[in-house]
C-alpha cells in the first residue's frame, strides 16, 4: 500500500449520511487514488497529495449532488414527461 | 383623418347589413356584393340584388372591396373592412371587466351583439387580410368570439385575427378550441404593465388580474397559441421596466413579440395625461434596459407607437411604423426628415404642447 | 416552494455559480449552497429563486410553464432534412499537412462521381420535403467538378423554394466560369486562411508561388464578390500557432469580422502528423489568449471582431433554442437534419462519420444513395446522445448550453462512455463556458464592452448577471 501523508476524517450529519454511499461511490470515480474508509457517520479521505482542502470540498460536493440529484428526480421525470408525453398529462 | 364611417341612403331594412362593394363589370361573387353601378360627382350608386343605395363623399379614395355594415335607420354605415388598408380592427364589445388608468377605449355597460355581422364581414374581406378585434373586452363574449374565429378559419383559412384581450378569461376548458385554431393566423394581443402585481392591478383597476392574467398566459403558452405582449410606458409602471424584462425571459420565453408601446393620447390617457405620460424623448434608459434584456435573451422586442426621433439611433431598428393609417398625422418638421418614409408618426390626438420635449427631424 | 434542480462550480472570487436545465443561472456562496442542500433555504432565498425564474408555486402556474418551455427549447429536434454536404471528388490539388478529408491527387482515378452517382444524388434531392435547402460542396477540391457543381444547382433552383450553396474550397484555382458561379446570389464561398501568411504557407500552399495564387485569388473574391460572401476559417496548430493580434489583423484585411478558430482536427491526415492526447489544455490557453486580444482590439476598433465559435457558445448560455451549429446541439440527433453523400455515393451523417468509417475505426454509414437511407446503427448511436441524464453532465451547471458528440468521442478513444472530464469535448467547451461566465461576472470595462457586442446589445444588462447573497 503507498503512504498516504494526508489524512482528515469528516464527520457527516444524519441528515446527509442516506447519501453517503453514492457520495463515496462518486467520489472514486473522480478520484481514483484518493483512499476513502466509510462508517456509520464518517468518511476518511487518504492522500499522498497535498490537495486536503480542495478534496473535502469536492467530497461534500459529491454529497450534496447526491441528495439533490435523488430529491429532484421526480421533478426531473414530470419535466420529462411533460415535454415529450404532453396528451397524457392533465396539467 | 380617414374617416370610418361613409354617408349613405338609408336602405329599407330592420336589422344590421352587411355589403362589400365591388368595381363596375365584376360579377356579384356573393349576396352580399354590391356592384357600382352609376358615377356622379358626389355620389356613387351601388346595386344590390336588385336593390340600389347611394354613397356620398368618396370622389378620391377608392372603396372597391370594402365592406360596409348598415344600420337600420342610420344615413351613415361603418367601414368595416376598408380593402387598401393594413389596418382594420372590429370592434366586438365596449364592456370591460377592467379600468386601466389610460384606457383609448373607456367602457360602456351595454353591448350590442354584432357577431354575425362581423363573422360575415371578415369572411368578405381581401385575400391573406389580417384584421383586429378589439374592445372594451372581447373574451367577456367568449364563445360568441371563438365561433366567429373557428367559422372565418372554415370559410377562410387565409384570414388572420389580431385579438386584443386582457386575458383573465381563459380556462382549461378552452384549450382544444385555442389549439385548433391556428397559431399562425391568430396572434392574442395582452396587456402587462408590471411584475409587481399591486402596481399592475393598479394600473388596470382590478385587484387580482395579474393573478388571472398569469393563468392565462400559461393557458396560452400551453395551447402553442401566438402571444403579441404589449407594455404601455407610462409614469406608474416607468422603474418597473427592467424587472418586467427579467420576469418575461423566465416566464414568457415563448411570445411572438413583446411590444413596448408608448402612451395614446385619448381616452382616460388624455385625461389623466399630466399624472401618466412619460417623455421617453428626454430619458430612454429604463426602455433600453428593457430591450437589451429582452434581446440578449433572444426575446424580440419592438417599440410601438414611437416616433423616430424620439428613440436614440441605437434603438430606432426596433421601432416599425404601428400608428393606424387613419388615425396618424406627422408634424410640420417631418417634412425635412430623412426617415418620414419609415417613421410612424405620431397620434391625431397627440398635442405637442404637452408632449416630447425633443423631437426633430433626423 | 419547491425549487427545480440546481448544478453548482466553484468560480471565481469564492462564489460559485449556479444553474438549472433550463439554462438559468446567478451566482451564491456557500452558506448558500449549504442551505439548498441542506432544505434550509429562507424567504429571502426562495424570493430570489423564484424571480430568477428557478422555483414556482404549483405545477401548471406561469412560473411553471416557463420554466418548462424554457427547458423544452433546450432540446434539439431535427425538423425535415433540408442540408446537404456532397463531396463529388476526393481530388484535390492542394496537400494540406492536416487534411481532415482525405484526399488524392488530382489526376489519380475512380475517385469522382460517375453519372450514374450523380443521377441517383439529384434523385436523392428529389425526394427530399423540404421547400428550402442549403448545399454544401466539399472534396478534396469541388472547384474541379465544376460541371458537377453546376448541374445541382440548376436542378435545386427549378425544384425548390430557395436553395443556398456553399463552396469549401482552397481557392487556389478558380476558373472564369468558376468565378461566375460563385458571383451568383445563392452561392457562397467558404475557405481556409490558416491564420497568417506563414502559416498558411507552412501547413497548406507550401510552395511561395501557390501561397500568392492563394492570396492574389482571395483578394479578388473579396473585391468581386463582396466580404459578406465569403467565410474563411483559420486551422489552428496551438503548437506553432500565429500570434492572435496577427490572424485579427489578417482576417480584417479582407474585411472578416467573424474569425471562426478551429484546432487541428485529430482525424484522417492529422492524425499521423499531430499529436493529439493532451492537446485541449494547449488548445485552451491559446483559445483563451485569442478571446483577450479579441477584447483588447474591440475596446479602441471602430471595427469590432468575434470569435464566431465562442460567440456562438455565448448565445447558448443566454437563449434557449440556439441550435444552430450542428456539433453544439443537445440530443445531438445526426443522420435526420442533414448528410454527407460521398465521392461513391454512400451517405454518412455527418463530416467526422465519415473520416471514422475512412480510417477503418467503425462503419458508420448509413446507406447510398441508390438504395437510400439505413438508419439502424446510426439511430442506435442517436439513442445515446442525451446529456440531460449522462452522470457527469447532470451535475454540470454547463449541461443545459452545451451538447454531445459521441463520433468525436469514437474517433478519439473509440468509446462513448469515457468519463466526460477525460474527454477532449468536455475540457474544451468547460473552458469555454468558464471565460463567458468570468466575462459576465467581469467588472472590466472592456470585456462589458465586447460582451454586449457580442451578446448582440447595446449594453449587457446587470440583471443578466445576478449576485445573489
Amino acid at each position: 500500500m503507498d503512504r498516504e501523508d494526508y489524512e482528515r476524517t469528516l464527520s457527516i450529519e444524519p441528515e446527509l449520511c442516506p447519501w453517503l454511499a453514492g457520495a463515496v461511490a462518486r467520489f472514486h470515480y473522480l478520484y481514483p487514488n484518493v483512499h476513502l474508509s466509510v462508517s456509520d457517520q464518517s468518511v476518511t479521505l487518504a492522500t499522498s497529495d497535498d490537495q486536503m482542502p480542495a478534496l473535502v470540498q469536492d467530497f461534500m460536493f459529491c454529497l450534496y449532488r447526491q441528495k439533490i440529484y435523488s430529491e429532484t428526480l421526480p421533478l426531473r421525470t414530470m419535466l420529462i414527461e411533460g415535454v415529450t408525453g404532453f396528451a397524457s398529462r392533465s396539467a | 383623418m380617414i374617416s370610418l364611417r361613409l354617408k349613405v341612403d338609408p336602405l329599407p331594412i330592420d336589422e344590421p347589413l352587411v355589403v362589400r362593394l365591388q368595381a363596375p363589370g365584376s360579377p356579384a361573387r356573393t349576396d352580399h356584393d354590391a356592384v357600382l353601378a352609376e358615377v356622379a360627382p358626389d355620389r356613387r350608386e351601388y346595386d344590390l340584388n336588385g336593390f340600389s343605395f347611394g354613397v356620398y363623399g368618396v370622389s378620391d379614395e377608392v372603396i372597391d372591396g370594402d365592406v360596409l355594415m348598415m344600420m337600420p335607420g342610420e344615413t351613415t354605415a361603418h367601414r368595416l373592412i376598408r380593402a387598401g388598408s393594413a389596418h382594420n380592427t372590429l370592434l366586438v364589445t365596449e364592456q370591460c371587466d377592467q379600468l386601466c388608468v389610460m384606457c383609448s377605449q373607456p367602457p360602456k355597460k351595454y353591448h350590442a351583439d354584432l357577431f354575425e355581422q362581423f363573422t360575415l364581414a371578415a369572411s368578405l374581406a381581401p385575400q391573406g387580410a389580417v384584421i383586429g378585434v378589439s374592445g372594451g373586452e372581447p373574451l367577456l363574449h367568449k364563445d360568441r368570439l371563438f365561433c366567429m374565429l373557428e367559422e372565418v378559419k372554415a370559410r377562410r383559412p387565409d384570414i388572420g385575427f389580431h385579438v386584443l384581450t386582457n386575458a383573465q378569461h381563459f380556462s382549461r376548458a378552452d384549450f382544444e378550441r385555442l389549439q385548433r385554431l391556428d397559431h399562425e393566423r391568430v396572434l392574442w394581443g395582452v396587456p402587462l404593465y408590471s411584475a409587481i402585481p399591486e402596481n399592475h392591478d393598479r394600473i388596470v383597476g382590478k385587484p387580482g388580474a395579474f393573478a388571472n392574467l398569469e393563468q392565462g398566459l400559461s393557458i396560452l403558452m400551453r395551447a402553442g397559441a401566438s402571444l403579441e405582449l404589449r407594455t404601455v410606458v407610462m409614469q406608474q409602471n416607468w422603474q418597473d421596466l427592467s424587472a418586467l424584462a427579467d420576469y418575461v425571459s423566465t416566464r414568457l420565453n415563448f411570445l411572438t413579440v413583446w411590444a413596448i408601446m408608448q402612451l395614446e393620447r385619448i381616452g382616460y390617457a388624455r385625461m389623466n395625461w399630466k399624472d401618466t405620460f412619460q417623455d421617453t424623448s428626454s430619458d430612454f434608459d429604463q426602455i433600453a434596459r428593457a430591450v437589451d434584456i429582452a434581446t440578449a435573451r433572444g426575446i424580440k422586442a419592438s417599440l410601438y407607437n414611437f416616433p423616430l426621433c424620439s428613440v436614440p439611433p441605437a434603438y430606432q431598428d426596433f421601432a416599425p411604423s404601428t400608428i393606424s393609417d387613419w388615425k396618424r398625422k406627422y408634424l410640420d418638421f417631418c417634412l425635412n426628415c430623412r426617415s418620414k418614409e419609415t417613421c410612424g408618426g405620431f397620434f391625431q390626438w397627440y398635442s405637442h404642447t404637452e408632449g416630447f420635449e425633443f423631437l426633430g427631424p433626423l | 416552494m419547491p425549487v427545480v434542480p440546481l448544478k453548482f462550480r466553484p468560480h471565481q472570487d469564492g462564489l460559485l455559480l449556479f444553474a438549472d436545465d433550463a439554462g438559468g443561472y446567478f451566482k451564491s456562496d456557500h452558506a448558500f449552497l449549504r442551505r439548498y442542500a441542506c432544505d434550509q433555504l429562507t424567504s429571502g432565498d426562495l424570493a430570489f429563486l423564484h424571480v430568477n425564474g428557478h422555483a414556482y408555486n404549483a405545477v401548471g402556474d406561469l412560473a411553471y410553464s416557463g420554466f418548462e418551455h424554457r427547458f423544452a427549447e433546450r432540446l434539439y429536434l431535427p425538423r425535415e432534412m433540408d442540408y446537404v454536404i456532397l463531396v463529388p471528388t476526393l481530388r484535390c490539388n492542394l496537400a494540406c499537412g492536416y487534411c481532415q478529408v482525405s484526399r488524392v491527387n488530382e489526376a489519380t482515378p475512380g475517385f469522382d462521381w460517375d453519372d450514374s452517382i450523380v443521377e441517383a444524388v439529384l434523385g436523392f434531392l428529389d425526394s427530399l420535403s423540404a421547400r428550402k435547402i442549403k448545399v454544401e460542396f466539399q472534396g478534396g477540391e469541388p472547384l474541379l467538378r465544376l460541371d458537377v457543381i453546376e448541374r445541382i444547382r440548376d436542378f435545386c433552383s427549378q425544384r425548390f423554394d430557395a436553395c443556398e450553396l456553399v463552396i469549401c474550397t482552397n481557392l487556389q484555382e478558380v476558373s472564369d466560369p468558376a468565378w461566375d458561379l460563385l458571383g451568383r446570389d445563392d452561392v457562397f464561398v467558404s475557405t481556409s486562411l490558416d491564420g497568417n501568411r506563414m502559416t498558411h504557407q507552412k501547413q497548406r500552399t507550401i510552395l511561395p508561388g501557390k501561397t500568392d495564387q492563394f492570396f492574389s485569388n482571395l483578394d479578388f473574391a473579396v473585391s468581386r464578390l463582396g466580404s459578406e460572401k465569403i467565410s474563411a476559417l483559420p486551422t489552428i496548430d496551438p503548437r506553432n500557432a500565429p500570434s492572435p493580434e496577427e490572424v485579427i489583423e489578417t482576417f480584417l484585411n479582407y474585411d472578416i469580422r467573424s474569425i471562426y478558430l478551429r484546432p487541428v482536427n485529430y482525424q484522417g491526415f492529422a492524425r499521423k502528423k499531430f499529436d493529439a492526447r493532451g492537446s485541449a489544455d494547449l488548445w485552451n490557453r491559446y483559445h483563451a489568449s485569442f478571446i483577450d486580444a479579441l477584447v483588447e482590439h474591440n475596446w479602441s476598433s471602430a471595427v469590432p471582431v468575434e470569435e464566431y465559435y465562442f460567440v456562438h457558445c455565448l448565445r447558448r448560455v443566454l437563449r434557449s433554442g440556439h441550435n444552430g451549429h450542428v456539433d453544439l446541439r443537445n440530443p445531438n440527433i445526426v443522420g435526420h437534419g442533414y448528410v454527407v453523400i460521398d465521392y461513391d455515393g454512400k451517405i454518412y451523417p455527418t463530416d467526422e462519420a465519415r473520416m471514422v468509417t475512412r480510417i477503418g475505426q467503425f462503419d458508420m454509414s448509413m446507406g447510398d444513395v441508390f438504395r437510400g437511407i439505413s438508419a439502424e446503427t446510426i439511430d442506435r448511436l442517436n439513442a445515446e446522445a442525451l446529456n440531460n441524464f449522462h452522470p457527469d453532465c447532470v451535475h454540470c451547471p454547463y449541461q443545459a448550453f452545451c451538447g454531445v458528440d459521441l463520433v468525436d468521442d469514437i474517433s478519439r478513444y473509440g468509446r462513448i462512455d469515457m468519463p466526460k472530464h477525460m474527454t477532449d469535448f468536455c475540457q474544451r467547451h468547460t473552458s469555454i463556458f468558464d471565460r463567458i461566465f468570468a466575462m459576465i461576472y467581469s467588472d472590466d470595462p472592456k470585456v462589458k464592452k465586447t460582451l454586449a457586442l457580442w451578446a448582440g446589445t447595446s449594453h449587457f444588462d446587470p440583471l443578466l448577471a445576478k449576485v445573489h447573497q
